[in-house]
């Protein structure tokens, strides 16, 4: 629009809110124009009842130049909008029923939308909230083959960190845990430990205090802090003074740099990290453990492609110079953003489809239901067309109307959304990587105001159409005729319906498949027995995390012993990480008496620390050979206990007891004899199938592990959640510094693994019930005013001697046709659109026959009771009433 | 932006009559309707009235703006007067006018 445009709708849009005083100006104008005509008259000598003849005949007619003024200044199309506004409120105050169903459909519609829209809009839409939240880039290594980007190692991000020209920073971080032990009760918190440029990278300045600074990045002077506000707040009632001093971390004074400004949290995510701590490179950085996280800011202008070919560039250079660690390995950029939504994202975009879908089916249903009310206005219209009004007119009216409704619509729905969103963020907090707050903001408000207006014109425009038309002499002879509608209109609205019914088959069908993979995965074995089996997390003190694994003798241990002397304990066992809920510690492994492959091309193995009695616990079956010991600790050769899949992979046919895996190169490595085989079980998830895994003995430190919080599993005899206070005090027992944390039923672990599937079926399964309603109203109400337009005919037959049961077939058979139709169009989109889920499904086809046969039945059924009902009505229809009422 | 000339040729007469009267400064309605009646020698017959949707459309277009003041009878009068907007606007429509009535006056002559 130009400048001069958008200034002259300012100054009529100030016009139009000082109407009265502009009126009163133009009266004001024109009246000072009539004086002075009236005096300049008189000072001629005119009488005055020839002046007031002759200012008429000079002036033109007052009323006349009123109105132009008006239109000059385009006030007469906002009076004349104004007044059908008023008109489509008397119109829907009305029809209450019809106004009261059409609200409540569109609302329901609309209002669901709305809900998936602001999480699309929260989770993708939204930039993360960092001032230079375009140019932050995640750059993780890869491993040729495996579709995941990972951690990265200490000496390739300082490699990268000298190396690449397309970044203005390249920043370390990773999460923990730490014991606050000061000032009142110890308190676990999550600890960002980041690069010291992390956060002038993220264009974020402390609220209170300073950032960390370069030389704080040296072991030494690192004991520098910063606090979350929420942590300043809950714990240290917002004292500034705090800044300067210094808090206990586990024993270790840190001193408190500065406050972060309030909602701040870094990593982005529902993870909420309540202070943090400069990164430390360490100083025998290694090439071959990965584990830290690497963000970037891209220079100014550069694209994450750019980027993006720069790292692997700079990542191949680091590969020639030192080809075994970095073997298969590369680099990759992406923005932090789509680091963080990527994997949510086809989900996201689906249930939009979805719920899309639903609107759709609800304006059909409106439009239906305005075109059956019109009918009763033909009579109202065609007088009004008799006395003048025009088409256009006429039009713009009913599309008022419609308009009106569905705002009026929107607003219930934007309760609708409200409910529906507070359910939704509970649901679905294990299942969407937020990085703020889900809710209805500006952006969403304008699209649901911009959606209603649309569909308002959607589900308008037929109806308005329709009754613009009406002719003047047909709709005058209604008034004392009652004929039955055009044969144009009847095979509109039953499109409208075979549309809803072949849309919400196909909602049905995404459902059902939906459904079909969720109870195969539910159905999948684990591998291990989930039933009453406690779970919970041990949190190790930094204190006890020393290379002699100190962790296992003075707390796990003793810990282990007491928790089996618990009554109704049957087995219990600690492990490094909790199958299912967690993975990625893995490292390349070969066997002896075999050749090396090139380097590189060693399966990966993934490994866990456990305990003698985790398998046990667990119902993990050994296959072979025997359990850990006590015994196997840090004397002779490393034991290990090895899953199915690494046997199948490694050593096919062969008797894997006493074999040996190597870590290292050919020329060095580290040996680790297999002294069992378990069976595999689905350490990533019940989705994932079972990889190459390893367990090590707890009580050998010579095994490298990630260190860290212990995972203690419980099988028991009584309901396992009713040992947790036994077991908190055997905890406080051995440690007192020791936090037992995530309690959990084994049951629980696998059901949040399933969490965002779970969350998707509930709400593809909750559209598709509503469509299916929807529709199934659509259809009845179509069929029901069939039967009324055909009251007459069905008299006479009734008369003639038509028995019940053919009338009823007759309604029936006019239903069927439309059901059928309906079902034909909705298996073909259905065959098309069904593979958008693909991803989404397991274990089962995107054209899965037996959801394909069984949904198209159950909607015919239900379809089917909705003619039936009106069949019944026409049925009962008394031909004496029938013929009288013409 | 000066717009392009009205097409609207009688409406657009007025309309150029108007901006050429307030050319001389700011006026209310009532001495512009004397000022072209004068000028013109009453050889153009237009109704008063029609003057104020054309000043208001003027106004609405952003080429004259107004501003009440004191008449010199002393009456609380409307005085309108041109914008910058509204001078690049006559100059435009002069030229289109002077255009259109020597083509017309060609062919008067010579067709």
């Amino acid at each position: 629009m130009q400048p001069s445009a958008i200034v002259r709708l300012l100054r009529r849009a100030r016009l139009m809110f000082g109407r009265r005083s502009f009126e009163r100006d133009v009266e004001d104008e024109l009246r000072f124009h009539m004086e002075m005509v009236a005096s300049r008259h008189a000072a001629n000598g005119v009488s005055p009842a020839d002046i007031r003849a002759l200012t008429h005949k000079e002036f033109g007619s007052m009323d006349r130049y009123r109105e132009e003024v008006r239109d000059a200044r385009g006030l007469t199309l906002v009076d004349d909008l104004w007044r059908d506004v008023r008109f489509a409120f008397r119109t829907l105050l009305r029809t209450p029923a019809f106004t009261v169903v059409a609200l409540i459909t569109f609302a329901l519609g609309i209002g669901a939308n709305t809900a998936i829209f602001s999480v699309v809009n929260a989770v993708l839409l939204r930039p993360l909230p960092y001032p230079n939240a375009s140019r932050l880039v995640q750059v993780s290594e890869t491993i040729k083959d495996y579709p995941e980007p990972g951690a990265v190692s200490v000496m390739n991000f300082l490699d990268w960190r000298k190396q690449n020209t397309t970044l203005d920073g390249l920043g370390a971080y990773y999460n923990t845990f730490v014991m606050l032990n000061t000032d009142g009760e110890p308190e676990r918190v999550r600890e960002g430990v980041v690069s010291a440029n992390v956060i002038p990278m993220l264009g974020v300045k402390p609220a209170i205090g300073r950032a960390f600074t370069s030389d704080e990045e040296v072991k030494g002077k690192n004991h520098v802090a910063l606090l979350s506000d929420h942590l300043w707040r809950s714990r240290y009632a917002a004292d500034r003074s705090l800044v300067g001093r210094t808090v206990s971390l586990e024993g270790v004074p840190y001193s408190v740099v500065g406050i972060m400004p309030a909602g701040f949290n870094f990593p982005a995510g529902p993870r909420v990290v309540d202070l943090w701590a400069p990164f430390v490179p360490p100083d025998q950085a290694s090439r071959g453990w990965h584990w830290i996280n690497v963000v970037g800011l891209l220079k100014p202008g550069v694209s994450v492609e750019r980027a993006d070919q720069d790292m692997k560039q700079v990542a191949r250079r680091i590969q020639m110079a030192d080809p075994l660690p970095m073997a298969n390995r590369s680099a990759t950029v992406m923005s932090v953003q789509e680091s963080l939504v990527g994997k949510v994202r086809p989900v996201l975009l689906v249930l939009l489809g979805a719920v899309f879908l639903v609107l759709l089916i609800a304006c059909a249903n409106v439009a239906n239901l305005l075109l059956a009310r019109n009918a009763a206005r033909r009579k109202d219209v065609a007088v009004r067309v008799a006395l003048g009004a025009s088409r256009g007119q006429l039009a713009r009216q009913f599309l008022v109307e419609s308009v009106v409704l569905a705002l009026i619509g929107a607003l219930l729905g934007l309760g609708v959304a409200r409910l529906a969103l507070r359910v939704l963020t509970i649901a679905g907090e294990q299942a969407l990587p937020v990085a703020g707050p889900i809710t209805l903001d500006s952006r969403v408000l304008l699209a649901l105001v911009g959606a209603a207006v649309l569909c308002g014109i959607a589900f308008g425009i037929a109806p308005a159409l329709q009754l613009s038309t009406v002719n003047v002499r047909g709709g005058l002879a209604d008034l004392t005729t009652k004929t039955t509608q055009s044969g144009e209109m009847k095979r509109f609205r039953s499109g409208l319906v075979v549309a809803q019914i072949a849309l919400s088959l196909m909602l049905l069908v995404g459902a059902g498949l939906l459904m079909r993979g969720f109870v195969a995965l539910h159905g999948t074995d684990p591998g291990l027995v989930p039933d009453h089996v406690f779970t919970a997390r041990v949190a190790v003190p930094r204190r006890l995390l020393k290379p002699d694994g100190s962790e296992t003798s003075v707390l796990l241990r003793p810990l282990l012993e007491r928790v089996r002397a618990i009554p109704g304990v049957r087995a219990a066992g600690v492990s490094s990480m909790l199958p299912i809920d967690q993975s990625g510690a893995t490292a390349s492994f070969w066997v002896d008496r075999k050749a090396w492959p090139v380097a590189g091309n060693e399966p990966l193995i993934e490994v866990r620390s456990v305990s003698p009695g985790f398998l046990a616990a667990l119902g993990i079956k050994l296959k072979a050979g025997r359990e850990f010991t006590e015994a196997d600790d840090s004397t002779g050769v490393r034991k290990v206990i090895v899953n199915e899949a690494v046997v199948k992979r490694l050593l096919p046919g062969e008797d894997p007891i006493g074999r040996r895996l190597l870590q290292g190169s050919p020329q060095r490595h580290a040996e680790l004899e297999i002294i069992g085989v378990a069976a595999d079980v689905k350490q990533s998830g019940l989705d994932v199938p079972a990889s190459p895994e390893l367990y090590t003995s707890y009580a050998d430190p010579r095994i490298d592990w990630t260190g860290g919080d212990a995972w203690l599993v419980v099988k028991t005899a009584v309901p396992e959640l009713s040992i947790a206070p036994q077991v908190r005090a055997a905890v406080k027992d051995v440690a007192r510094d020791v936090a037992v944390l995530n309690i959990r039923p084994m049951d629980e672990v696998i059901e949040q693994s399933l969490a965002s599937r779970k969350l998707t079926l509930v709400l593809f399964g909750i559209f598709a019930a509503v469509a299916l309603a929807l529709a199934a109203s659509g259809l009845y109400g179509v069929i029901y005013y069939l039967v009324t337009q055909r009251t007459r005919e069905i008299g006479i037959r009734v008369a003639l001697g038509a028995q019940t049961s053919r009338v009823v077939a007759m309604v029936v058979g006019q239903g069927a046709i439309l059901i059928a139709a309906g079902l034909v169009v909705g298996m073909a989109g259905a065959l098309l659109l069904t593979r958008l889920l693909s991803g989404m499904l397991y274990g089962v086809g995107t054209h899965d026959p037996l959801t394909f046969a069984a949904v198209p039945l159950v909607l015919a059924a239900v379809a089917f009771l909705a003619t039936l009902v009106p069949a019944w009505k026409a049925a009962g229809v008394d031909p004496v009433i029938a013929l009288r009422e013409e | 932006m000066p717009q392009p000339p009205n097409n609207d040729r009688l409406q657009g007469t007025l309309d150029l009559l108007v901006l050429k009267t307030l050319l001389r400064g700011p006026m209310h309605g009532w001495s512009v309707a004397l000022r072209i009646q004068e000028v013109s020698r009453d050889a153009l017959q237009i109704n008063q009235g029609s003057l104020y949707p054309a000043l208001h459309r003027l106004e609405d277009a952003g080429f004259v703006r107004s501003e009440w003041g004191t008449s010199e009878n002393n009456r609380r009068a409307k005085f309108y007067q041109l914008t910058a907007l509204g001078k690049k606007q006559l100059a435009a429509e002069t030229e289109s006018w002077t255009r259109f009535t020597d083509a017309v006056g060609l062919v008067l002559r010579y067709a």
